[in-house]
């Protein structure tokens, strides 16, 4: 961690170049810099430009018209925006239980099974598989007339539910097909995690009586913070993916109550309902607002605790 | 964790924790299954599980009506070509975060890293006018530049802990040595970072191939890889259960081929490098 101010030690041979003695100096920048430009010109550069064009009026190919904030005004007062809003919520709620549950079916297995190299790759083949393919097997799974689960619901004697086909159920349908893979994830992740906890603090802790919630909580847990960083991290990235999903299983209906904002985005700027650019990224901006304070939240608490360290 | 456990108690665990397995990884099961039953078959209830006539003509009739093999080496070139663009963006500069970090290094990667939490909508229309006005649309260029720059952050962040781990006291050792920038990066860093390097790329592979909001937006016929390919399969044309899980297990076979191969280095992807 100290090479930045180590000594020169190619300053006394001589006459050299200025690239030459400052080569170990000037390279960390000039390594970074490739990076940071392109992330400029891909993340804050389209930020500011969707900011500017969400005070248009403009279908993308003629003139565009400067219409102040009125975009914003007609968003605050449409109803589908509140049902999208309403939505984005639910999902990156229901999405973190994917944590819990990942680390409980973790802790569960922890303990020796036989063929654990096999079994581990159950687990790991839902995450590796793309969203659209889960889309495609769940909407099938929910078919009201041949899907697994109608026909499941009927050795019950229940059903048949059309899940993608009721307002009600609908969003918490296609929420439960994302969770599937992500809640394999969070249990490789922390499987992975538990092989690392140190076992003489656990038996420490056994020899002061802690047992069952209180081990976990106090002593299993806390060791288990990177694996809980990295879920949270995914599972949020997971929660914004549900465009994959939505657009796979109900393109947004029925009567638009399972879209999110992003969804909303795409069907009022991109998608054959019309071309109105400037509505569609007053919502980006909105959502992106919304995910700032969400991420600045986050960045602050991780600053706070490296600070604290 | 070591205690002593019954061998009563270690058989019920284990058949518990096989019945969560084969749960979690049923509805890949049954896909599989399905695509080699009959279009009857795979509608007929009660379903059958394992007793049916199994017939190869739905991937024969998926390849004929969206040829596969154009959207698998759609998905090839887009998703390894972003990877390795990416990589060589990434590694110089992981490269200057683990070996020369700053006091704000640690602040910039989580910066970089959180703006992956960022909706990818934000910038959809700026990014969908640009590729439209500069004839990127539909092209596997375009997608291999936006998808290099959405994975980006992650590639670096994987590569910075993996870089992390390999020790400053060998790299100042031969510099003491009078070994240059070049030397120390051909002969000293290279051969230390190549697990991490190729771990990186598979699981960055993984994640190009599967990603789906841009290449769903952005791309129409010529450049779609498997994704837009599978999509078009979920539009409500009838009953076809059968190609429709055909046309999945050709999609998903690639990925779950590599997967097995290289599950330990993806193990280690997955969780980022942060998890041992």
């Amino acid at each position: 961690m100290t090479q930045a101010t180590l000594p020169d030690t190619h300053a006394d041979r001589g006459k050299r170049s200025f690239w030459r003695r400052n080569q170990i100096a000037i390279s960390p920048w000039l390594f970074l810099a490739p990076g940071v430009i392109f992330f400029l010109i891909y993340v804050i550069f389209p930020v500011f430009q969707s900011f500017q064009i969400s005070t248009l009026r403009w279908d993308g190919l003629g003139d565009p018209e400067y219409i102040g904030l009125e975009n914003y005004r007609e968003l605050w007062d449409d109803p589908a925006f509140y049902v999208s809003l309403k939505n984005n919520v639910l999902w990156l709620l229901l999405y973190l239980l994917a944590i819990p549950a990942g680390l409980f079916i973790a802790l569960f297995l922890n303990q020796t099974v036989t063929g654990i190299r096999l079994y581990k790759s159950l687990f790991f083949f839902p995450f590796v598989i793309s969203q659209v393919v889960v889309g495609l097997v769940f909407t099938w799974f929910y078919d009201p007339t041949f899907g697994l689960l109608n026909v499941m619901l009927g050795w019950f004697g229940l059903g048949p539910i059309n899940v993608l086909g009721d307002p009600t159920y609908v969003t918490y349908g296609i929420i439960a097909a994302g969770l599937w893979p992500q809640t394999a994830y969070c249990m490789i992740l922390y499987l992975t995690g538990l092989n690392g906890v140190n076992p003489e603090q656990i038996e420490a802790g056994r020899l002061d009586n802690a047992r069952g919630w209180r081990m976990l909580w106090h002593i299993i847990i806390p060791q288990l913070k990177p694996a809980t960083f990295i879920a949270f991290v995914v599972t949020i990235i997971g929660a914004l993916r549900s465009f994959d999903l939505i657009s796979v299983m109900t393109n947004g209906g029925p009567f638009g109550e399972s879209r999110v904002l992003s969804f909303y985005m795409f069907e009022v700027a991109l998608s054959e309902y019309g071309f109105r650019m400037g509505y569609g990224a007053a919502i980006a901006v909105v959502l992106f607002l919304i995910m700032l304070i969400f991420i600045a939240y986050f960045l602050w608490s991780m600053y706070r605790e490296t600070r604290g360290r | 964790m070591a205690r002593a456990v019954s061998t009563q108690r270690k058989a019920l665990v284990t058949v518990v924790a096989w019945v969560i397995g084969i749960v979690i990884f049923f509805p890949i099961l049954w896909t599989i299954l399905t695509s080699f039953k009959t279009e009857a078959e795979a509608i007929a209830s009660p379903p059958s599980f394992l007793f049916f006539d199994w017939t190869t003509e739905n991937y024969g009739e998926v390849q004929a009506r969206s040829d596969y093999f154009r959207h698998f080496w759609n998905s090839v070139i887009i998703s390894v070509g972003s990877t390795v663009l990416g990589l060589i963006i990434a590694v110089p500069a992981a490269w200057a975060m683990a070996f020369v970090p700053g006091k704000r290094t640690k602040d910039v990667l989580m910066w970089m890293l959180s703006t992956k939490m960022l909706p990818p909508v934000g910038v959809l229309i700026p990014i969908y006018l640009l590729f439209r006005d500069t004839g990127l649309l539909d092209t596997r260029i375009g997608l291999v530049g936006v998808l290099t720059l959405i994975n980006l952050p992650i590639i670096v962040w994987m590569l910075y802990t993996y870089f992390k781990e390999i020790p400053g006291e060998i790299l100042e050792a031969c510099r003491m040595d009078g070994a240059m920038l070049k030397e120390e990066i051909l002969y000293i860093l290279t051969p230390m970072a190549v697990p991490g390097i190729a771990s990186t790329l598979l699981l960055n592979v993984i994640l190009a191939w599967n990603e789906a909001f841009w290449t769903l937006n952005l791309t129409a016929a010529k450049a779609a890889p498997l994704t837009a390919f599978i999509a078009s399969y979920s539009s409500p044309e009838g009953l076809f259960y059968a190609k429709l899980s055909a046309a999945s297990t050709m999609a998903i076979a690639p990925i779950l081929i590599l997967g097995w191969f290289s599950q330990k280095q993806l193990v280690r992807g997955l969780t980022f490098g942060a998890v041992k």
